[in-house]
């Protein structure tokens, strides 16, 4: 029922937004309470950083909840072009007309672009209270789970902390969402600031 | 034997310490080590997986059935009022796919060049320029045959060269555009191509482009109202 009533105050407004289904591990790009593509999601668990020593706890998430992106990719990873500077208008009037101004254009070469990333971070809040921030990390497997793995992260980052000073920041509880790489660069794009994520799952 | 007649101190290890030596070391190598690596591991904060446990609204369960069960049916009311239905379009900015659906049937699909992403910067003021094409709802105002583009001042800026005055002629583009124009609002327009083989390719500057057939299914089966749905 309460995930009907958000999805239905989501779907008021001309926006996307994304559903994430715990329990069916699945994704889906709505808009309007209309389904628009779906993306299968392989493995989604929680996740905190935290020292090695420390015990961990479950993460605890109250559902159904819509988080809103508040920074992702979609607003960090662009090319940014800047011209120097201008040369002054009809420079070139003088000169013959081009084919392109006669729509006999040769095809250009758009410039390469860098793959778009199959890993990456978003940091979401809860829509109602910005307080509260939850982090998404998007990733084509999960995170370490033995402990001779953990424990040679742990030590790696010790090191590069006392060495050279490269201390990893403590970060609030998250979700790790495992998806195919190529999904997750058709992701990529949406996490941007603004865009809410409804996430559901089964009555517990 | 010394001069003294003293046995000379001798410089070899007796074998029973050499024994020792071979395994004192490594330990203490080891011990040395697996001490360092629990130090530097006190400092490491190593991402780790933890269960991830759902739990429900209190103020949920402590409601009356009869009431989740009118509240539900109010919200799924709302929602079947606001899904579309009939004609709309759909495009896939990512996979640059536009799709035209009926009642949620794929009715055409067709490959489409959406914005590049890529921020323009003025160097005179640096007013700045995002070319995505928009995400979320729009709805096609106007449609125009032939239509003629009327070059903004990024067009200019992007080339290197200080945009000409309003409603200069060297603005007037009446090639770029193609045979059909449907308009979006905000300058946002589905449109044609001298460019055919990059279609499939992000590289617009928001507007989305189509080859000349599906343009002209487009603009034919397409009524003004229709909602296109971008993603």
């Amino acid at each position: 029922m309460a995930n009907v009533e958000l999805e239905a105050s989501l779907a008021r407004k001309p926006a996307i937004y994304l559903r994430l289904d715990l329990d069916a591990r699945s994704l889906e790009i709505k808009a309007r309470g209309a389904v628009l593509d779906k993306v299968p999601v392989k493995a989604v668990e929680g996740a905190l950083r935290q020292p090695f020593f420390k015990r961990v706890g479950p993460l605890v998430l109250p559902v159904p909840v819509v988080l809103e992106v508040t920074q992702g990719p979609g607003d960090t990873d662009r090319e940014i072009v800047a011209p120097p500077s201008l040369r002054p208008a009809g420079s070139s009037q003088d000169e013959e007309p081009t084919p392109a101004s006669q729509g006999l254009a040769p095809t250009p070469t758009p410039t390469p672009r860098p793959e778009t990333p199959s890993r990456y971070r978003v940091e979401l809040a809860k829509a109602d209270s910005k307080g509260s921030t939850v982090v998404l990390w998007v990733t084509g497997q999960l995170p370490a789970r033995s402990f001779l793995q953990r424990f040679r992260q742990a030590v790696a980052e010790g090191w590069a902390a006392l060495v050279h000073g490269e201390k990893v920041p403590d970060e609030p509880p998250g979700i790790v969402l495992v998806l195919d790489p190529e999904d997750a660069r058709r992701l990529h794009h949406l996490f941007r600031q603004g865009m809410s994520i409804l996430v559901t799952a089964a009555a517990p | 034997m010394s001069l003294e007649g003293q046995p000379a101190p001798s410089l070899e290890i007796p074998k029973k310490g050499v024994s020792r030596l071979v395994f004192v070391i490594p330990l203490a190598l080891v011990v040395v080590g697996l001490g360092t690596a629990l130090v530097l591991a006190r400092f490491g904060n190593p991402l780790t997986l933890t269960p991830l446990v759902t739990v429900a609204d209190p103020k949920l369960a402590e409601a009356p059935p009869h009431v989740l069960k009118a509240r539900a049916a109010k919200a799924e009311a709302a929602l079947a009022k606001v899904r579309p239905q009939g004609l709309y379009i759909v495009v896939d900015t990512y996979r640059n796919r536009l799709r035209l659906q009926k009642d949620g049937e794929v009715v055409r699909e067709a490959l489409c060049s959406t914005g590049t992403g890529i921020v323009l910067i003025d160097p005179r003021n640096k007013r700045t320029w995002v070319f995505d094409t928009p995400l979320g709802e729009r709805v096609i105002q106007e449609k125009r045959k032939n239509p003629v583009w009327m070059k903004p001042d990024w067009a200019f800026i992007e080339e290197g060269e200080e945009p000409p005055p309003p409603g200069s002629p060297d603005r007037v583009d009446p090639y770029s555009l193609g045979d059909y124009g449907l308009y979006m609002g905000d300058g946002y327009i589905i449109h044609g191509t001298l460019f055919k083989s990059l279609l499939g390719r992000r590289v617009t500057h928001g507007c989305i482009r189509l080859g000349d057939e599906d343009l002209e299914y487009l603009y034919k089966n397409v009524p003004i109202g229709t909602r296109v749905y971008l993603y």
